[in-house]
């Protein structure tokens, strides 16, 4: 059955302009959801998987809406959606591994995935910035009024919830260093990225301090992410790449980040992170040992081991 | 509507990410020299 006309059940919309409102919302309704766009939550929503009675809106706090990029470091807010980071001149021109996607859903948050793991959390952990997209589904409902089916309609949804985008950066971040700002009632902390996901997702795991929601993503009870940040590295140039292999919903995408030496004839530093292998993104271990020389057979070789033996965990 | 989709082997997609790590890092060494 296509359940996707079916109207919304009841729900409060609390509009948050800042990230003390937004945890003020949290802690206040402990069963709320944040939302974005909607392109995960208003989608489960309508299909019964889960009925949040208060959504808290955090399109319109600006902290999470910043970009700043420039020779020193990249810093991006939570709502920045891919478009916007696709088209930041700055962004393009220091991190083109960050804005290079080449197709990119306009709506797409890329912070996002860092942590819609806690979407579908138990209710303490009120809600995540899992939202893809500023597609009217959530901007339409106001406090307990289902939307009208016009402003949900399907065309709508199957263009939030479409995918060609959504992983992007957390590969291109990866190959950055990158550092994810978290927010929540003890106050604010940063995790490097590499750290912040799980090997596996399990989805019957408690929420502890050391394993967060126990489900990719090691965030705490009421925790959200405000923004990536990525420092730069002179001289690194960043690439990334896809391939979709036909029917399938999982499929490899890469990011790699190479650094040459002043007389561009050897590696100084290689960095490469991929996914559509793993639960998770992967930074390969090891590339250090493939730099120092020139781009031969050698390093070929030792990247095709890296990739076989990494690939799986 | 269901989806038509079919579960690709992760030996296969090893080999894809493999390919896909190679391109890139061939691509970014042509860029500079």
């Amino acid at each position: 059955m296509d359940t996707a006309d079916d109207a919304l059940p009841n729900f409060s919309l609390v509009n948050a302009s800042t990230v003390d409102d937004v945890l003020k919302a949290r802690a206040e309704n402990t069963d709320s959801k944040l939302v974005g766009g909607g392109t995960d939550l208003v989608v489960n929503i309508r299909r019964g998987i889960v009925a949040p009675p208060v959504l808290i809106d955090v399109t319109h706090v600006k902290e999470l809406r910043a970009i700043k990029a420039d020779t020193s470091s990249l810093e991006i807010g939570a709502s920045v959606t891919l478009a916007e980071l696709a088209e930041d001149p700055d962004v393009l021109r220091h991190y083109p591994v960050v804005g290079g996607g080449r197709r990119v859903d306009r709506r797409a948050r890329p912070t996002a995935t860092w942590a819609r793991s806690a979407a579908t959390s138990a209710s303490t952990r009120a809600a995540s910035i899992t939202i893809r997209a500023t597609g009217g589904a959530a901007r339409s409902t106001t406090a307990s009024r289902p939307p009208a089916r016009s402003a949900t309609s399907r065309p709508r949804a199957a263009a939030c919830a479409s995918r060609p985008s959504r992983a992007i950066s957390r590969r291109a971040l990866l190959t950055l260093g990158a550092e994810i700002d978290i927010a929540g009632p003890a106050g604010r902390r940063t995790l490097p990225a590499r750290q912040a996901l799980h090997r596996l997702a399990r989805q019957d795991q408690p929420v502890t301090e050391t394993l967060g929601d126990g489900k990719y993503f090691r965030s705490r009870a009421g925790e959200f992410v405000t923004a990536v940040r990525a420092g730069n590295t002179p001289a690194l140039r960043s690439g990334y790449d896809k391939i979709r292999i036909r029917r399938s919903i999982e499929y490899p995408v890469c990011g790699v980040a190479r650094r040459c030496d002043a007389t561009a004839t050897r590696s100084a530093d290689l960095r490469v992170a991929f996914t559509g292998t793993n639960p998770r993104p992967v930074l390969l271990d090891g590339t250090d040992r493939l730099c120092g020389g020139a781009l031969d057979a050698r390093v070929f070789k030792g990247l095709d081991d890296l990739v076989r033996d990494q690939s799986w965990r | 509507m269901a989806m038509k989709t079919t579960f690709t082997p992760g030996h296969y997609r090893r080999r894809v990410a493999g390919v896909l790590a190679r391109r890139l890092v061939q691509r970014l060494w042509d860029a500079v020299r």
